[in-house]
């Protein structure tokens, strides 16, 4: 028979009362707009972790020597000792599709003194140019210019330039423990300073040209600790490290292609769990929302036992009836939805464009080691989002089951009675 | 009162009357109360184990040291021997001892730790040994070795991420410069007599702990310190002690050789991880009491829209529409009130039987976890606090006055001569 | 009596009882009645409130079992049917004019009356041909889609009396149909 007469009636039903139609759809389109912000919220805290603790230093992906980490020894630079073609590695890298931008680093510990005070720091060689691509180290720049390739010239944090007392021009001298075991030690001049707001890095990163930093430390130019790497999604980091690490086999260097996920697993293990939670939230969302659902079908049916009765009288049959209800549970998740998505997605747009600062509320904080900026940044989850309409309906269907069920075993003769 | 007491019976007999429909929109209530007693417990006893884990690895509750020193971590800026006396003074009087369970005395400063492999930033602590095991916790993450004994002199216990950087193992000499308090580079040569690990990287590879003895005549400081670290018995109690020793301190104070931190103040980013945890929180309770609410309204409504006779009659007796609308508002107000006492109960209940011994994440949880520089233990305790039931009750009482407004209002608004006629 | 005739005979009962249990006092709305009903036959049942009609009505309609005793509509036993049987039996062989005029308010008028056929899975071009065909002899015609809100109560009444008979069934079963009717639609 005619499914859609059914569902008619169903729907019909939700326009006789529609206040209060409207008030259990606010309350469904509430628990979606929960869920969903929710877990764009999260997310965006997970992104803001993700992009904040591999965009200002570390990128997406390393490259390095395999005896390299953990101990960093100056000397484990790529290709062991002998080093390395550099240029080649790095463009054979940055063809890949999923890689935005590569860059060769050397780093050196060691003391950085000015007139006033002395601290101690790791000094970053890059590529000034390229480095730009990769760490937003680079972009924090307040004061000055990055150093321009080959020069004495240094690029301190704000905290690193505050405890020193120098300024932009200011001399510093740098004292590093040499590959070739000597102590090595030249003057340089301020050129730039950056701030990132993470006080830890701001005082102890200080970043200066490579090939002048590969002097310093006494390696050649054809040995790098590093090969750092930004790639256009951070999600897109695992697959290029394993399509990077087979690329560059027939190299013969002994070297490692770790994404942020091996080098950070943690992060990821976080990312993880959040996400477990995703579904928690559904659920308990839902439980509550299922009361309110319950109670309007269970009015809805309680008003129309006379009609129900006469259908019944008229020789539907009780799973006709129990459908019908069904069918109006399932349509009043379907305005729910409606209501829900038009609540919903103006928000979520408007917040991910242009994140509420919570600025009011709390500083920074860092999570792993990342900064975590205070916006309230949603990212968008369709499938998720997919998932909670889909949760709504049923959390519809399931609310509606036993005022359905109740309605199917009214029974005609005492109704129609009047009893 | 002799007026409101025949409406508290009828409502009471109206809720009873549709009490399917009273239960059904209790139980909503009573799943969000009992969901907001377990879920705020649960995070204050989150929070106070950040706090407390976060003190007791840092600088304490409250610490005492020269103005400048917590920015610039500058041995230059330091509390002189006079000013470390007159502190330890006023901790010792009364209103304030009490509540000080450890205080530990400090000399802190930025260096370079190095070893034939390279060197690393490294911040270096000159401890108490026996002050600094009862105020730390670093002494318990220890992986190798022993912590600092009072008789050490050249020994340094050291974090496993450094010792890795440096390639060092227990019994490794390796050296250590900073500039000393007369603003010389120097150097000095310390043994590896522990190996700690806490999971928080920042710490696992920058501190080192030296006997206070050894950091004193290597940085030629005397009786000087740094910082005195105070740990104390509970943190809300942080802000009247930080007042206490603030009014006692007032002179060093004034002449610029001291200053009182809190934890807020020297852990901004710790501050800030509370203060968005809770405010997820409390998003979420609101998002969870207005789907709530909603059925409330709901409820409350259609009892209101079946009854227009019957507030048509209590009208034609002489009930003013202001009163129709109270008895409504008592209804709704009855129906959330009770149904959230039970709600808060339950949940206060399930907290404390299942979960005061702690509630353990670990099968989910990574112990190398790290917020804000801070180990997340995967077992939480819950914290019960007075304010808080307090709180969730009001909460939980303005909720129901908000979602029985529109119907109480509706009800003032009934047409009698239409209520009377209106049939069924 | 004969097999043939219990076979061939539209309703029979036999000492039918139903007894009401209201609060521990019992209430006999139907003692022990027999009778039968030939196919054709027009039966009228007078009595004052109260004294079992519509129990009755709604014994036979299977609305009700019967405390005892048997009832046979069109031969079938419906004393031993299931619901879903009971169901069937009373879309395929039953037309019910209730004391109210009983219309689904979400229904039109037309929706109404055809309700029966609509489960008894006749196609629309049919159903539309003889929902018309009674809509014009009882003076319906052009009130097709409106709800029962916006009709009369005899519009209303007459609605529900295509509805009971637009699947011609066996037998049709009204309970008081004028009660609430104006004169005019009455007569």
């Amino acid at each position: 028979m005619a499914g859609h007469f059914w569902w008619s009636i169903g729907w019909r039903n939700l326009g006789r009362n529609r206040r209060r139609t409207f008030i259990t759809a606010i309350g469904l389109a509430i628990g979606y707009f929960a869920v969903v912000f929710l877990v764009g919220w999260a997310e965006g805290l997970q992104s803001e972790m993700i992009e904040n603790g591999t965009g200002l230093v570390t990128g997406q992906i390393q490259v390095h020597d395999l005896e390299y980490r953990p101990e960093r020894k100056i000397y484990d630079t790529i290709g062991g000792r002998d080093g390395s073609d550099v240029e080649r590695l790095v463009q054979e890298i940055a063809a890949d599709p999923a890689v935005a931008a590569a860059t060769p680093r050397a780093y050196a510990g060691g003391l950085i003194s000015s007139g006033e005070a002395t601290t101690a720091g790791i000094l970053m060689g890059a590529d000034p140019q390229r480095a730009l691509g990769v760490s937003r180290l680079m972009r924090g720049l307040v004061e000055g210019r990055i150093p321009e390739a080959d020069a004495n010239a240094i690029m301190v944090g704000t905290e690193m330039a505050r405890q020193l007392e120098v300024g932009i021009g200011g001399e510093v001298i740098l004292v590093v423990p040499a590959a070739d075991g000597s102590m090595g030690n030249d003057l340089y001049t301020v050129s730039g300073i950056y701030r990132t707001g993470m006080t830890d890095l701001d005082g102890s990163y200080a970043v200066l040209p490579l090939s002048s930093l590969q002097t310093l430390a006494a390696l050649s130019p054809d040995r790098i600790h590093e090969i750092a790497i930004s790639t256009v999604d951070p999600w897109l980091a695992p697959e290029a490290a394993d399509r990077l690490a087979a690329q560059l086999a027939p190299l013969g260097l002994d070297i490692e292609v770790e994404p942020w996920t091996r080098l950070r697993p943690e992060m990821l293990d976080y990312v993880r769990l959040a996400q477990s939670w995703y579904f928690i939230i559904l659920a308990i969302v839902f439980a509550i929302a299922v009361f309110g659902v319950a109670n309007t079908m269970l009015m809805a049916t309680f008003e129309r036992r006379r009609e129900l009765a006469v259908m019944l009288a008229l020789g539907t049959t009780p799973w006709r009836i129990t459908l019908t209800v069904l069918f109006e549970a399932f349509a009043l998740g379907l305005v729910s939805l409606v209501v829900g998505a038009v609540l919903t997605f103006p928000l979520l747009v408007w917040w991910h464009n242009a994140p509420p600062d919570l600025s009011w509320l709390y500083g920074e904080f860092t999570m792993f080691g990342a900064l975590v900026r205070p916006v309230l940044r949603v990212e968008y989850n369709f499938e998720m989002a997919i998932w909670t309409g889909v949760a709504l309906l049923i959390t519809a269907l399931l609310a509606a089951l036993y005022p359905a069920a109740r309605a199917a075993r009214i029974p005609p003769a005492d109704t129609l009675s009047g009893i | 009162m002799t007026r409101t007491l025949p409406m508290v019976r009828l409502a009471l007999r109206n809720l009873r009357r549709q009490a399917r429909r009273s239960i059904l929109t209790a139980a909503a209530m009573i799943l969000g109360g009992t969901l907001l007693m377990i879920s705020l417990p649960l995070g204050d006893g989150t929070h106070e184990d950040w706090i407390e884990s976060a003190v007791r690895m840092g600088d304490g509750h409250l610490s005492i040291q020269a103005p400048g020193y917590h920015a610039s971590r500058k041995i230059e800026e330091r509390l002189s021997a006079p000013a470390r006396a007159a502190a330890e003074g006023a901790l010792s009087r009364p209103g304030i001892a009490e509540y000080i369970v450890d205080a530990a005395p400090r000399l802190a400063t930025g260096g370079l730790a190095s070893s034939p492999t390279g060197a690393r930033p490294a911040m270096i602590v000159g401890v108490d040994p026996v002050a600094e095991a009862r105020f730390s916790i670093l002494d318990e993450k220890i992986a190798e070795g022993r912590y600092l004994e009072p008789d050490d002199r050249l020994a340094a216990y050291v974090g496993a991420g450094l010792v890795e950087g440096l390639d060092l193992r227990l019994g490794s000499r390796f050296v250590l410069t900073a500039q000393d308090a007369d603003g010389e580079i120097a150097g000095q040569l310390v043994r590896v007599v522990g190996i700690y690990r806490t999971g928080i990287p920042e710490v696992d590879q920058a501190m080192i702990h030296i006997p206070l003895g050894t950091a004193s005549s290597w940085l030629s400081a005397g009786d000087d310190v740094t910082t005195i670290a105070l740990a104390i018995d509970q943190s809300r109690r942080v802000p009247r002690l930080a007042r206490a020793l603030r009014s006692d301190l007032a002179d060093a104070i004034d002449d610029g050789s001291a200053t009182v931190l809190t934890w807020r103040q020297a852990m901004p980013e710790l501050d800030a991880a509370v203060k968005i945890d809770d405010f997820g929180n409390y998003i979420w309770q609101l998002i969870m009491f207005g789907i709530i609410a909603m059925g409330i309204v709901n409820t409350v409504l259609m009892s209101v829209m079946y009854r227009k006779r019957e507030f048509g009659l209590l009208q034609a007796l002489g009930l003013t529409p202001r009163q129709t609308g109270s008895l409504v508002m008592i209804e709704g107000l009855i129906l959330t009130t009770l149904s959230g006492i039970i709600g808060i109960s339950l949940g206060l209940f399930i907290t404390w039987f299942f979960w005061r011994d702690g509630l353990d994440f670990s099968a989910i949880w990574d112990e190398e976890w790290t917020f804000s520089g801070v180990v997340m233990d995967p077992i939480v305790f819950p914290m019960f606090r007075v304010a808080r039931i307090v709180q969730g009750l009001v909460f939980i009482f303005l909720i129901g006055s908000l979602a029985s407004l529109y119907p109480a209002y509706r009800a003032t608004r009934i047409d009698v001569a239409e209520a009377m006629k209106f049939d069924r | 009596m004969n097999d043939r005739d219990r076979n061939t005979a539209a309703v029979r009962t036999e000492q039918v009882w139903k007894i009401f249990e209201q609060e521990a006092e019992e209430v006999q709305a139907v003692r022990g009645v027999t009778l039968t009903i030939e196919p054709g036959e027009f039966i009228a049942m007078a009595g004052p409130s109260g004294s079992g009609k519509t129990t009755l009505l709604n014994l036979i309609g299977g609305l009700t079992r019967p405390t005892r005793g048997g009832v046979w509509v069109d031969g079938r036993d419906v004393t031993a049917m299931s619901n879903r049987a009971l169901a069937r039996l009373r879309l395929e062989r039953i037309g019910f004019i209730f004391q109210a005029y009983n219309l689904l308010p979400v229904l039109t008028a037309l929706e109404n009356a055809e309700f029966p056929l609509l489960l008894q899975g006749v196609n629309g071009g049919e159903r539309q041909r003889r929902v018309s065909e009674l809509f014009e002899r009882t003076g319906l015609a052009g009130l097709e889609d409106r709800r029962p809100g916006k009709l009369s109560g005899g519009q209303q009444q007459r609605v529900a009396v295509i509805r009971a008979v637009v699947s011609a069934p066996a037998l049709v079963l009204a309970d008081e149909p004028t009660a609430n009717l104006d004169s005019a639609a009455s007569d």
